[in-house]
């Protein structure tokens, strides 16, 4: 067994359906090493069991009660392998979500125990799991967002330096009022403002413009920063 | 071999996959012409005449994670020899 550098692996199992979580334990165990797995039942017990001892890999089912799976993952993702078993349905989907919040990829729902266990030591190397059969799909779909986020740049780039301070304090979820208050200029101005960041980015609606703006990191609402 | 505006076109053949789950191409006469690993596939895949090879690099770079001229090199290669075998156009 090639556990690249680790002596002992530490795991950590977020599945709100214990039984399945702990059959899953007990499969990875006999292979792992006993005490190598854990099994908790919501995010945040995730968060305190990785707080109390570091973990190599997190693996995170899509039932995890209301946490999403993919906001948690990039919680963890910076510090911890995080691999996401989603729903078989969704499964490019989600593998592509997985890879842009930081994880190594997807465990098939549909797999037997030998082919979890390849699975798990390949991403405790730190290798992206994708599924046979699911790369082309997953690089169609890696193309597509990329021609997305570039014709959002574009027509970003359109936006006065102005337009994209408006856009940032929209997002801040400020009104046009104290929008004016904060930039110094008329409510009018504002409104003129907000049109035309609607009419460059191509939306018709406001929150359309927020949720285009933070998805591809236009503007920063926690920090303040806009994009160049 | 390549440029990065090419946009690769296949002009022949179909996936399939062996008993153990192995993918090759096949040609239209049904005769074996390529076996592949699974990245040349989703390239092949990916051989749609209107993703540029540069979009391919970039998308393969970032799901694995290997450096961008490795991965030119590889996504190289593998057109290459589609290209040899006649199952794909290379074209601008």
């Amino acid at each position: 067994v090639d556990w690249a550098g680790f002596v002992s692996p530490s795991v950590v199992i977020v599945d709100a359906e214990r039984v399945l979580a702990e059959s899953m334990a007990v499969a990875l165990e006999a292979s792992l090493g006993v005490g190598t797995v854990r099994v908790v039942t919501t995010a945040s017990s995730c968060h305190e069991a990785i707080a109390e001892k570091s973990v190599d890999l997190a693996i995170l089912s899509c039932a995890i009660g209301n946490a999403n799976p993919f906001e948690v993952c990039a919680v963890l993702a910076p510090q911890t392998n995080v691999v996401v078993v989603p729903r078989d349905q969704e499964l490019d989907g989600a593998l592509v979500r997985t890879l842009e919040s930081g994880g190594l990829g997807v465990v098939s729902p549909d797999i037997g125990v030998p082919e979890l266990i390849r699975t798990v030591q390949a991403a405790l190397r730190g290798e992206a799991c994708v599924p046979r059969g699911l790369l082309g799909e997953v690089l169609r779909l890696l193309v597509q967002r990329r021609r997305t986020d570039r014709e959002v740049l574009d027509r970003y780039s359109r936006l006065t330096a102005r337009e994209r301070q408006t856009l940032l304090q929209m997002a801040r979820g400020l009104s046009n009022e104290q929008i004016a208050a904060d930039l110094v200029v008329s409510t009018s101005t504002v409104r003129s403002h907000a049109q035309h960041v609607l009419d460059k980015l191509e939306v018709h609606s406001r929150s359309e413009a927020i949720t285009i703006a933070i998805e591809h990191q236009l503007v920063d609402p926690r920090t303040g920063d806009v994009h160049p | 071999v390549t440029t990065n505006d090419q946009r690769p076109l296949r002009t022949a053949g179909v996936a399939v996959r062996d008993r153990t789950g192995r993918p090759a191409l096949i040609d239209h006469s049904g005769t074996s012409a390529a076996l592949l690993n699974e990245t040349a596939l989703a390239i092949w895949d990916l051989c749609d005449g209107s993703t540029t090879i540069e979009e391919m690099i970039i998308a393969v770079v970032e799901l694995c994670g290997d450096p961008p001229d490795v991965v030119r090199a590889d996504v190289d290669k593998v057109l290459g020899e589609l290209r040899d075998l006649g199952l794909v156009d290379l074209r601008e």
